[in-house]
């Protein structure tokens, strides 16, 4: 039975297929905007978007994978943005490329502390939890003047060059932008593939099981939580250079909330989902914004709309629908005749 | 030291408030297993409709306070019926961003319609006498917000406890199922249980509203101490709101007043890490309680 199935049709209707399918939709809708964009407003958007995408793919590992709902994500990635603001304009005035590694790291290693007591929490604790954490960071960034410049914020910062070649345009920032997308959604890919994407998802369906069955859930926690910190922090910095200059008001509880929003719009527990969720809020916010200053209405209602009858998001819609489209076109039962096999069943 | 006698009242009227809000949220997790971060908006569109009632119609602060409770306790029900039901089951992520969709919702509705920011007071019984004893100078209407509560938190003790209803709640929050099985219509049960715990929102937001003025933002803060004072007093304890509420509102203007306003705001967030680190549970909470 197995021999006679339809190969390209197996091939259609693999998830990993799909998601490749939808990797490079998604790449190629990318690229088209870059190529023809020449407004410096959408290019922008663009590059805010990608920032965004940074931090977003590989929250969306601790979110939607591990199924562990951190509500402070915007919090690392102030520490990231004022890391590098501090260490450019403020203090020492180091190179950007001498910055970032040290904003990873600094982000990292505070992530690492706070795993320790966050991980004793589950389910709402653990919510509230890094609420709590988020929060804190927003109110060090807001008070702790000569460190972040206070309400008023950090100004002044540079965008990376690299030797004479300095990404001074949004044009030219983008492609720093997307090189370091490609790694954060490559490095989520490769851990989400292996031994610790299935640790992940035994954490998300049973966690006592999980660690019955020997498996240190506490390493793996860890690991995911640091590792989404890390990009939160890279997303962070690359937002401090876009924007030149920060302030406390970019990092509150609603930048944090951003975060999950994106992830379950776009689809939880895939890693193109909250890619898809970024882009199509993205777009989605440039339309809404002629409703003035309704558009968090539309924006909560779609959020209430999704969750109570659109689970998969907008990526696990694109799935269904593609799904029926092969069975309701008959192209499955058609190549199947032609093999003559009767059809798999589900 | 007549200052900080001072600071303690204030704090403990401030702590009580944050209790009635806290225990609003408490008790809808208790019986029902969800967390409503919408509970923010109630206590604001409370604080309005207190606002629109005593102020603007120009009646009695307690005719719009009880406007407040009821027409809260009524939302709170089509929230339920509209969105709650269908959540129940779900993981919590779940849960949490449908009601934060609510929030935003209910925030930007309040917004556009009040969102000049003007200062909006609510007339208060006790606003214009005062409590002296030697240098110490107590505001009545801290006083009359804080026999507010304890009258609202008897009977609801009284109500939880002591009535047939709150036998059913109680049963309903041992055991759902069971509790059906006995004969508990559970929609009626979570129909009364989102009344009450909107119209103590409303009753919170309302004496906010009096006590600070009322503003389309002022949902916010509450929400957030509310949150801390759930998990400070273990989840679904009513008890322990109001320990939890007393201890952070004191906390809380104590730091204000001696510390600063900014220091004031981290108190509860390193009073929660402080709490999940020692007693995830909570005061009240039981341990073994895998929520």
């Amino acid at each position: 039975m197995t021999l006679l199935r339809a190969p390209q049709l197996s091939l259609l209707r693999d998830r990993r297929t799909r998601a490749v399918i939808g990797w490079l939709i998604l790449l190629a809708f990318l690229g088209i905007l870059w190529a023809t964009v020449d407004n410096n407003y959408h290019l922008r958007l663009l590059v805010g978007a990608g920032t965004a995408m940074i931090a977003v793919i590989p929250f969306g590992l601790l979110m939607g994978h591990m199924g562990y709902l951190a509500m402070g994500q915007g919090g690392f990635v102030g520490v990231g943005a004022y890391v590098v603001g501090v260490l450019t304009v403020q203090q020492f005035e180091f190179d950007f490329w001498a910055a970032l590694p040290c904003a990873i790291i600094i982000t990292c290693a505070l992530a690492y502390l706070l795993s320790y007591p966050l991980f004793r929490l589950r389910g709402y604790h653990f919510a509230i939890g890094t609420l709590a954490v988020g929060q804190l960071l927003y109110i060090m960034f807001d008070s702790w003047e000569w460190f972040t410049g206070g309400p008023h914020g950090t100004a002044g910062i540079a965008r990376p060059a690299l030797g004479d070649y300095a990404f001074v345009t949004n044009a030219r920032f983008l492609i720093v932008v997307l090189f370091f997308l490609v790694i954060a959604a490559f490095s989520s890919w490769w851990l989400a593939r292996g031994h610790v994407g299935r640790a992940l998802s035994a954490i998300r369906q049973d966690e006592d099981l999980a660690a019955a069955r020997g498996l240190d859930v506490f390493r793996y926690k860890q690991l995911v939580f640091v590792f989404a910190a890390g990009f939160a922090a890279l997303s962070g910095a690359l937002y401090a250079s876009m924007q030149i200059a920060i302030d406390p008001s970019s990092f509150t509880i609603w930048s944090s909330f951003q975060y999950v929003i994106y992830v379950i719009i776009g689809g939880s527990g895939t890693l193109l989902g909250p890619a898809i969720g970024v882009v199509f809020l993205v777009v989605l916010d440039q339309f809404i914004q002629d409703f003035g200053k309704w558009n968090q209405i539309v924006l909560g209602g779609l959020i209430v709309f999704t969750v109570l009858f659109f689970r998969g998001g907008l990526w696990g819609g694109a799935n269904l629908l593609w799904r029926f489209v092969l069975d309701s076109a008959g192209i499955r039962q058609r190549v199947a005749e032609a093999l003559g096999a009767a059809p798999r069943g589900q | 030291m007549t200052a900080f006698a001072q600071q303690l009242i204030y704090g403990a009227s401030y702590g009580m408030n944050l209790a009635v809000a806290a225990a609003g949220l408490a008790l809808i997790f208790g019986v029902y297993r969800v967390i409503n971060l919408a509970h923010g908006q109630l206590i604001m569109l409370g604080g309005f409709v207190a606002y629109v009632v005593a102020t603007q119609l120009g009646t009695h602060f307690f005719v719009g306070f009880f406007a407040a409770m009821i027409v809260m306790g009524l939302l709170s029900i089509v929230l339920e019926n509209a969105v709650f039901r269908f959540l129940q089951r779900r993981p919590l992520t779940d849960q949490l961003l449908a009601s934060l969709g609510l929030y935003m919702v209910l925030g930007t509705t309040a917004l556009r319609i009040w969102g000049d920011f003007e200062a909006r007071p609510i007339a208060m019984p006790g606003e214009d006498w005062a409590l002296t004893a030697g240098d110490i100078r107590i505001d009545g209407a801290r006083l009359v917000t804080i026999a507010i509560t304890l009258v609202l938190f008897a009977l609801l003790y009284f109500v939880v406890y002591r009535t047939h209803l709150g036998r059913t709640m109680r049963a309903t929050a041992q055991g759902e199922e069971t509790a059906a099985l006995m004969g508990i219509k559970k929609r009626r049960v979570a129909a009364i249980v989102f009344f009450l715990g909107g119209a103590l929102g409303g009753a919170a937001g309302a004496m906010l509203g009096a006590l600070f003025n009322v503003r389309p933002d002022m949902g916010f803060q509450p929400l957030l101490m509310a949150l801390v004072i759930i998990i400070f007093g273990g989840m679904g304890s009513i008890a322990g709101s109001i320990v939890a509420g007393l201890i952070l509102g004191i906390l809380y203007n104590l730091t204000v007043f001696y510390v600063g306003s900014k220091l004031g705001d981290l108190v509860p967030f390193l009073v929660l890490l402080a709490i999940l680190m020692i007693r995830p549970q909570g005061l009240f909470g039981l341990p073994d309680r895998n929520a």
